[in-house]
């Protein structure tokens, strides 16, 4: 890593590289690009989930929106269903009981419940 | 004793014009999101134009917030997902920035309507359905159909994926607005015992309490404006993975 960048600002000097010379220079940099990038993502990875899950105060947040978010979606669907069916409580009855098994399901995907059965 | 929802009130400054009988108003709000774009743009345009190879203060300050966002997008939606890449860096940008500001005492913390969180979530999931159904036409719709699922249980796991994805972009919209929100809310009440105390006489003995509370209060909401634009990306990350990769 320390040696690299020499031979890169020699490359700059004045006389222009041929088209060879640059394009092997430019493969070296994918190259090392992808070496610094496949390193960062091994580093990152459980670094960042660690992190995100350890503060229970977010995880309380991001669960309970999680579960809320299913009901009112439920009787949000119920509520259009009924405007345009005029079928007028059914729709509301069970898109709400809908809406609630989705605000479960959507607990357990977020807190990795079924992390190996579903891959979301 | 102060009103702890005075500060969420939106004031007019001027009107510009009207549609029909409603007038298009300029509010405060509307003021700190453009100020936001200015601000955001202007840290990045600056940041950006030297190019050393030894970056300056202000370049690496943007290498670092590039570097976290393209981090995150990586981990989430993988390397195809960088195509969305500068939708995520705009949004986590722009609820940051605006998180933080409204951390600043008597400025307005415009996240904290829902309306505003609800556009940005509309936003993000329009993106997921028009590109999914750009790139994989009805085979998107195999996102609402999981795999390994007895025949007689299908109907009802497709409508309660259906709902789920409905439940999506409510989720994602309450999440930042209601954390804000409170947030602001419990500072407001808390901040107000104090000149409250001193007003009571011996009471006022007491203040240095809800004082200290205040102070970490302040604390936690600070980590809470820079988590919540975090996970804001996060998740939208993860919806845009659901765009590219339909079916599981």
């Amino acid at each position: 890593m320390v040696e690299n960048p020499k031979p890169e600002n020699q490359g700059k000097a004045p006389q222009a590289p041929g088209d060879a010379e640059l394009s092997a220079r430019l493969q070296h940099l994918e190259q090392r690009l992808g070496e610094v990038r496949d390193a960062k993502s091994e580093i990152r990875i459980p670094h960042q989930t660690a992190r995100a899950d350890n503060s229970g105060l977010a995880k309380a947040f991001r669960l309970s929106a999680e579960f809320v978010s299913g009901p009112v979606a439920g009787g949000l669907i119920g509520w259009g269903v009924d405007t345009l069916l005029h079928s007028k409580p059914w729709g509301l009855i069970v898109f709400l009981m809908l809406g609630f098994l989705a605000g479960i399901y959507n607990v357990m995907r977020a807190s990795g419940f079924m992390k190996k059965s579903d891959a979301n | 004793m102060a009103d702890p929802i005075h500060q969420f009130e939106l004031k007019t400054i001027a009107t510009v014009g009207h549609i029909g009988n409603m007038p298009l108003v300029l509010t405060q709000s509307s003021v700190y999101m453009i100020g936001a774009v200015i601000a955001i743009t202007l840290f990045v345009l600056l940041g950006t134009s030297g190019r050393r190879l030894v970056p300056s203060r202000l370049q690496s300050m943007v290498e670092l917030s590039y570097e976290f966002v393209a981090g995150t997008v990586r981990s989430s939606a993988g390397t195809e997902g960088m195509k969305f890449f500068p939708l995520v860096f705009s949004l986590f940008m722009f609820i940051l920035l605006l998180n933080l500001v409204g951390m600043v005492p008597y400025s307005f913390t415009v996240t904290s309507h829902i309306i505003i969180t609800f556009a940005l979530a509309a936003i993000v999931i329009l993106t997921v359905i028009i590109y999914g159904f750009m790139a994989h036409g009805t085979h998107f719709l195999g996102l609402f159909v999981p795999s390994g699922v007895p025949a007689w249980l299908l109907p009802l796991m497709v409508a309660i994926e259906v709902i789920s994805f409905v439940s999506r972009p409510i989720s994602l919209s309450v999440r930042l607005f209601a954390n804000m929100l409170a947030g602001h809310i419990a500072l407001k009440i808390f901040a107000g015992f104090v000149p409250a105390l001193l007003a009571a006489g011996v009471w006022g003995l007491l203040a240095p309490l809800p004082l200290a509370l205040t102070i970490a209060l302040t604390a936690l909401e600070m980590l809470v404006a820079v988590l919540q634009a975090y996970v804001f990306a996060t998740l939208t990350s993860i919806y845009l993975n659901d765009a590219l990769h339909p079916g599981h």
